[in-house]
């Protein structure tokens, strides 16, 4: 080896391996990843929101004998309303007391409906649940995601769809709200 | 001496940013690429010899690694799997580089000057710049990087031999080089 080669050498000794780039490169990678990563969760959580839409049709068929109590149904099997789950969606006040009136009222006559027509409210409500807590995880990871905004007002109103579907298949229910 | 391209500590310290950013965590993936940007940044700039082109590169290494991130199974460490990415990244971009080129028949790229980076450079990184493209290439990567020859023939689609006569050629230029600068 040669002094030559033992000058390239020392130099390339101290070469760093770390250099930064001029400008930050994170927000154009960003934009791209989240371009992939967004289609996925839209598709994911529209998905969801779909299956829901189509269980509500079940709620549909009026019981054969809508005043039959059972016992042992409490309140609590409906899933309760999370403060939380609203943070994303830009409802007015009067929308989610609304909302909440109607999923007490719910909770209040659920022992009226037969087991499976029960069963298949506790269900779908879970399955929409599930679906806006979905949404809402989506949100924090895209904030300015519109689409994902108007999932979620969809799976509100999925949700208010479920309720009603159990109102028209309540007598007892009817009588009582209007 | 050889660099290395990464510190034992960030890639633990990383390890549950990695299995965050697979689950679908763009902020965990933001921290990685905070991390990782100045060694992948440096090797596509001594690779390509311009800024422009090297950030463009260091954007698409880190997007098809996000992409790829399913497939890292932790046999290798990080730093060293998305090193090769942006290899294979830079190379990609590069012979397409060259086949626009060719057919524009603009000019030839082993005859090309090459730009020299913008930055706060030393002699030697001015030096690899000024190198013909193949030679900075087998350069960077082998002499800078450590990569074996194999390594570098098989990323290059070159010949062992050719690969060592490109290291051989680009040490004299540069020896050259510096002499004359000093």
């Amino acid at each position: 080896m040669n002094d030559q080669d033992d000058a390239l050498d020392q130099a390339l000794a101290k070469l760093d391996d770390r250099i930064e780039p001029e400008r930050d490169l994170w927000p154009g990678i960003e934009a791209k990843i989240s371009e992939r990563k967004g289609g996925f969760w839209q598709w994911r959580v529209a998905a969801s929101v779909f299956a829901a839409s189509v269980l509500v049709g079940l709620l549909i068929i009026p019981p054969d004998d809508a005043t039959t109590t059972v016992a042992g149904v409490t309140p609590s099997e409906v899933p309760e309303a999370d403060e939380a789950l609203f943070r994303y969606s830009g409802l007015d006040a009067e929308f989610v007391r609304v909302h909440q009136r109607s999923l007490d009222e719910l909770a209040d006559h659920l022992a009226d409906l037969q087991p499976a027509t029960r069963e298949v409210v506790i269900a779908n409500l879970k399955i929409i649940r599930a679906s806006i807590a979905e949404i809402n995880e989506a949100i924090e990871r895209e904030p300015n995601n519109v689409e994902l905004r108007q999932l979620l007002r969809m799976a509100y109103e999925q949700e208010l769809a479920i309720v009603n579907g159990f109102r028209r298949s309540a007598p007892t229910l009817e009588r009582t709200t209007t | 001496m050889l660099l290395t391209m990464s510190a034992d500590r960030q890639e633990d310290a990383a390890q549950d940013d990695i299995a965050l950013a697979a689950s679908g965590d763009t902020r965990a993936y933001e921290r990685l690429y905070r991390t990782h940007v100045p060694h992948i940044y440096a090797l596509c700039l001594r690779m390509t010899a311009n800024r422009a082109e090297a950030e463009d590169a260091t954007q698409d290494a880190f997007v098809q690694a996000w992409r790829k991130l399913d497939s890292f199974r932790g046999d290798s460490r990080f730093s060293s799997w998305l090193h090769r990415i942006a290899v294979n990244v830079v190379l990609g971009r590069m012979r397409s580089r060259k086949r626009e080129m060719e057919r524009m028949r603009l000019v030839d790229p082993e005859t090309q000057t090459a730009t020299p980076a913008e930055h706060d450079i030393s002699d030697l990184e001015r030096a690899i710049a000024g190198l013909p493209e193949r030679a900075r290439q087998v350069f960077v990567l082998a002499g800078v990087y450590g990569y074996t020859h194999e390594q570098v023939a098989e990323a290059l689609d070159v010949a062992v031999g050719t690969c060592k006569a490109h290291l051989h050629r680009a040490r004299q230029m540069l020896a050259e080089q510096l002499e004359a600068t000093t």
